[in-house]
């Protein structure tokens, strides 16, 4: 699912520039998840929802927005053009103009940015960073890398060459040769990505305990919504609840999960939920609201005395 | 009036740069008056029930959480299939609801009566059409169906002056047509006043 990460990549540069143009703080890490990506996932969505409410924000206060067009040439740039046509049964690619720019006068550098990965001892394998901003200090020119980590800058020897990319320590470089493709590796920036927004608004994170109140894991779990169907009988639809970290069994995202949807697709003021655990014959049933913002609930499960 | 109800075959998200600019997302109509030898969606046709119905108010609620997407890059929803312009009143309200900023493409034969294309000129921004060949036999011989109806409806939107917001996908059909029949076809369509051609080799599947 190559394909998928790379719309995400995609996407995440585009609301990128979204933040940046409107002075939106936007923190986004390297995304950890490892299953297959669809280009977008929860966390994606909850970042969109996030720049929307912030623009809303600012239009409600009656600052300017700029929106219309501004990711139109990233996206032109970042895609590749050729190699798509037909590419899947339902996929039929068209060519999109590309934006070449070309200055007279001036020598091209090439080269490509990856991250800087101590673990792997080397360069081959550490990943390609795609759309980092390129700013050649000396001549103002600035370029971005393409979906395969590459650029191509107007420099001479001596100028400073900046690269920029969330997350990531600023690096700055003096061209010393015009001839040989560089190779730039950036460095992760920890202490940036710790200050991490959680940006989704309705999240409920379930703390299931066992009777000793150890954290049950969420494979241990199987979570369903209640409803009464019309004709008054009981029916039950699965949750797709994630993994978060060791300290919670797991977390529902309320406005993704398909089974907290209304038949118009709108999301659940409240929903019945019914938990069922490894070990237990009993499942909990609790009542829960529409999360505003972050909620928590912690459910203990207990043997029935016999 | 009747609220309008369609059967759709597939709705996909964050598509760069495939069906018109920006990012898009694909709505995918069933139902075609033709029947081309190398359908790429032969899921649109017949009746085999991989549909599901769905009116423009909830198309619209499915799209618009691309919204900044579609804004921010010039994108917006392209409709395809199967054949959209089966469907001109559907797009029309779906456009109402969806507001002037979004784009809105289609993907078309043009094989479909030339009043449903006056209902779309002026709701539509791009339309990209696959002529096929412009030689009726040719055209018949892929299609099973006559092209009068796409000759005329391109003559339509030339009058309109539209031919600037038309992407015309001038295809090589592996034993129908041949590179000297495509240019041929574009020929024609130049003296028409088109000017924006996508030349490609039809993938051939088995099905």
């Amino acid at each position: 699912m190559v394909r998928g990460k790379h719309t995400c990549k995609i996407l995440k540069e585009i609301r990128r520039q979204i933040a940046e143009a409107n002075g939106i703080e936007f923190a986004t890490s390297e995304c950890r998840y490892k299953g297959d990506c669809l280009g977008t996932c929860p966390k994606c969505e909850s970042e969109v929802r996030y720049l929307e409410q912030q623009l809303r924000a600012r239009t409600l206060a009656g600052k300017a927005v700029a929106l219309a067009g501004i990711s139109a040439a990233t996206l032109a740039m970042l895609m590749p053009m050729s190699a798509d046509a037909q590419m899947s049964a339902d996929v039929n690619s068209l060519p999109t103009d590309s934006i070449t720019a070309t200055s007279v006068n001036s020598v091209k550098i090439k080269g490509i940015v990856k991250e800087a990965d101590e673990t792997k001892g080397g360069t081959m394998d550490s990943e390609v960073l795609i759309g980092v901003t390129i700013l050649n200090r000396t001549n103002g020119r600035g370029a971005r890398t393409n979906i395969d980590g590459e650029f191509e800058i107007d420099a001479c020897i001596g100028d400073s060459i900046e690269f920029s990319y969330v997350g990531y320590f600023l690096k700055t470089i003096c061209v010393k040769n015009t001839s040989e493709p560089l190779t730039i590796l950036l460095e992760e920036n920890n202490t940036q990505l710790l200050g991490e927004y959680e940006m989704v608004s309705a999240i409920l994170d379930l703390n299931v305990k066992d009777e000793h109140g150890k954290l049950m894991e969420k494979n241990k779990l199987r979570i369903s919504r209640i409803r009464i169907d019309e004709n008054g009988e009981e029916d039950c639809e699965a949750l797709a609840p994630e993994y978060l970290d060791e300290k919670t069994s797991c977390r529902i995202y309320w406005d993704y999960d398909n089974a907290l949807e209304d038949e118009d697709g709108k999301s659940l003021k409240e929903a019945t939920l019914r938990i069922e655990a490894e070990g237990y014959d009993d499942p909990i049933t609790i009542k829960v609201k529409y999360p505003k913002g972050k909620a928590k609930k912690t459910i203990k499960f207990k043997h029935k005395k016999k | 009036m009747e609220k309008q109800r369609a059967k759709i075959i597939g709705i996909a998200r964050h598509r760069l740069s495939t069906d018109g600019d920006g990012v898009t997302t694909l709505v995918a109509f069933h139902g075609c008056p033709l029947r081309c030898r190398y359908c790429l969606n032969p899921q649109s046709l017949g009746n085999g029930g991989r549909f599901s119905e769905y009116s423009p108010e909830q198309i619209y609620a499915e799209t618009r959480i691309d919204e900044l997407y579609f804004i921010a890059t010039n994108g917006g929803v392209t409709f395809g299939g199967g054949e959209p312009c089966l469907h001109p009143q559907f797009i029309r309200e779906f456009r109402e609801l969806c507001g002037p900023a979004w784009q809105l493409n289609l993907e078309t034969s043009l094989n479909v009566p030339a009043s449903a294309l006056e209902m779309l000129l002026p709701v539509v921004n791009t339309f990209i059409v696959d002529i096929k060949d412009m030689n009726p036999k040719i055209y018949r011989s892929y299609t099973g169906q006559n092209n009068a109806l796409v000759i005329e409806n391109l003559r339509l939107i030339a009058e309109a002056g539209r031919q600037r917001d038309c992407i015309i996908r001038i295809p090589l059909i592996p034993g129908h047509n041949t590179n000297a029949d495509r240019d041929s076809s574009m020929k024609t369509l130049e003296a028409l006043g088109f000017t924006r051609f996508d030349l490609f080799t039809y993938q051939i599947r088995k099905h």
